[in-house]
């Protein structure tokens, strides 16, 4: 962080989630699973899904906009737009492409990046780091955008029991020294690269694809990797573990979460979820939970929060960050 | 220490009868026993026990011999 121009921070905050729920019963009827076992392995009880005809630009736009309105930024403020997806409408131009089109950020640079479930976590560090480079990008718009449905064979139950869809967008702007992103943290553990994967092309049965999960080498992922990333994020902070005031976790399974948390020494109201009630959104869950506790006013102004998500690969990241409400700023 | 008191700590996390839980229990014998329900293993053994398994360590302990071990490394010793 620069002393004299000050930090980048979250600004504002946006949600899309589908209309179209799927609750658990269904999956359990089409994947042959004993009803009940879906919430009692997971902790999730329904997720929303895309409708056919919906599309990655309608939902990351959607997003989007509620994040423009919270920062009060107009679209042509936007130097930079950034989409975090595996699941983008089109293999090529990028999503961010197609949002900058229709939100009319016309002074933005846009592309994608991929870092599956924690991008959005990477977005924001790749989105701030550009911004404390060059000081001509005053905001960036960073959206984690899932539509991981038209990926999923539902009587798969490795794989079907997780996932919903959903977007989530932040507004990345200037704020005061001491406020903003204070630390990211990035890391990746190889060796079960191909444990959870989407391969392109088709099946021996001539059908598309669809994500394969080995949910025993995510946990062990997750529980062996994860806790260290956010350990080495609050450290390059210069803070302890002890500083933070709330986590935002990427939203893949509750008793991971609670697992997390314990690991941490952090107590469970120190945390906010939303996987019970709309399933894992990919890249979207960081941003979807994060812009829920804000409105629920989990996170006050001058709050260390912490961000960390884990993605197939495996990638883990953390963010650590001294919340900067405006508002409360303003009244200070 | 009464290695009793260890598998009691193991069967409640895992929602089972005491007598589910033998000297060799493992997540290879006890169906209740997945990764999920190890992870709150983890947690009812270093809360009872007031010990910490580094994150390695916490992922590997997936049998009651080898949470004997690990707790015996930190000092806890069973007399049966």
């Amino acid at each position: 962080m620069d002393e004299q121009r000050g930090g980048v921070g979250i600004i504002g905050l946006g949600k899309f989630i589908p209309a179209r729920a799927l609750d658990n019963a269904e999956i359990e009827a089409q994947a042959g699973i004993e009803p009940g076992t879906i919430e009692k392995q997971t902790g999730i009880t329904r997720r929303f899904l895309v409708d056919e005809g919906g599309s990655a630009t309608e939902i990351a736009v959607a997003a989007s906009r509620q994040a423009l309105d919270a920062a009060g930024v107009d679209p042509k403020q936007i130097g930079l737009v950034l989409g975090c997806t595996f699941t983008p409408d089109y293999v090529f131009p990028a999503l961010a492409c197609d949002v900058h089109r229709t939100l009319g950020t016309t002074g933005a640079g846009a592309f994608d990046l991929m870092a599956n479930c924690t991008a959005f976590q990477v977005g924001a560090m790749v989105a701030s780091d550009r911004m404390l480079a060059d000081p001509s990008i005053e905001n960036a718009l960073v959206i984690g955008t899932a539509i991981v449905s038209r990926h999923i064979r539902w009587d798969d139950p490795n794989s079907a029991i997780y996932f919903g869809d959903g977007a989530g967008a932040a507004v990345l702007g200037r704020v005061p020294p001491g406020y903003g992103f204070l630390a990211h943290e990035v890391s990746s553990q190889t060796r079960a690269y191909e444990s959870v994967r989407l391969r392109r092309g088709t099946n021996e049965n001539g059908e598309r694809r669809a994500i394969e999960m080995n949910g025993m080498d995510v946990w062990k992922q997750v529980a062996q990797h994860q806790p260290g990333s956010v350990r080495r994020a609050v450290e390059k902070a210069g803070l302890t573990l002890r500083d933070v005031d709330f986590y935002i976790f990427h939203q893949a399974n509750l008793h991971l979460i609670t697992y997390l948390m314990s690991r941490l020494g952090a107590r469970p109201e120190r945390t906010y979820t939303n996987v019970e009630r709309i399933g894992n959104t990919a890249e979207a869950s960081i941003p979807i939970a994060l812009t829920e506790a804000v409105e629920q006013k989990k996170i006050a102004h001058g709050d260390v929060v912490v961000l960390s998500g884990v993605g197939a690969g495996f990638t883990f990241g953390a963010s650590v960050l001294r919340w900067y409400d405006p508002r409360v700023a303003a009244s200070e | 220490m009464d290695s009793g008191e260890l598998k009691h700590v193991v069967a409640l996390a895992l929602n089972v009868d005491d007598a589910e839980i033998g000297d060799d229990a493992s997540m290879d014998t006890v169906e209740a026993w997945d990764s999920l329900r190890h992870l709150y293993v983890v947690m009812a053994v270093e809360e009872a026990f007031g010990v910490t398994f580094d994150d390695g360590e916490a992922v590997a302990i997936t049998g009651l011999p080898l949470i004997r071990d690990g707790l015996e490394r930190r000092g806890i010793t069973f007399t049966s």
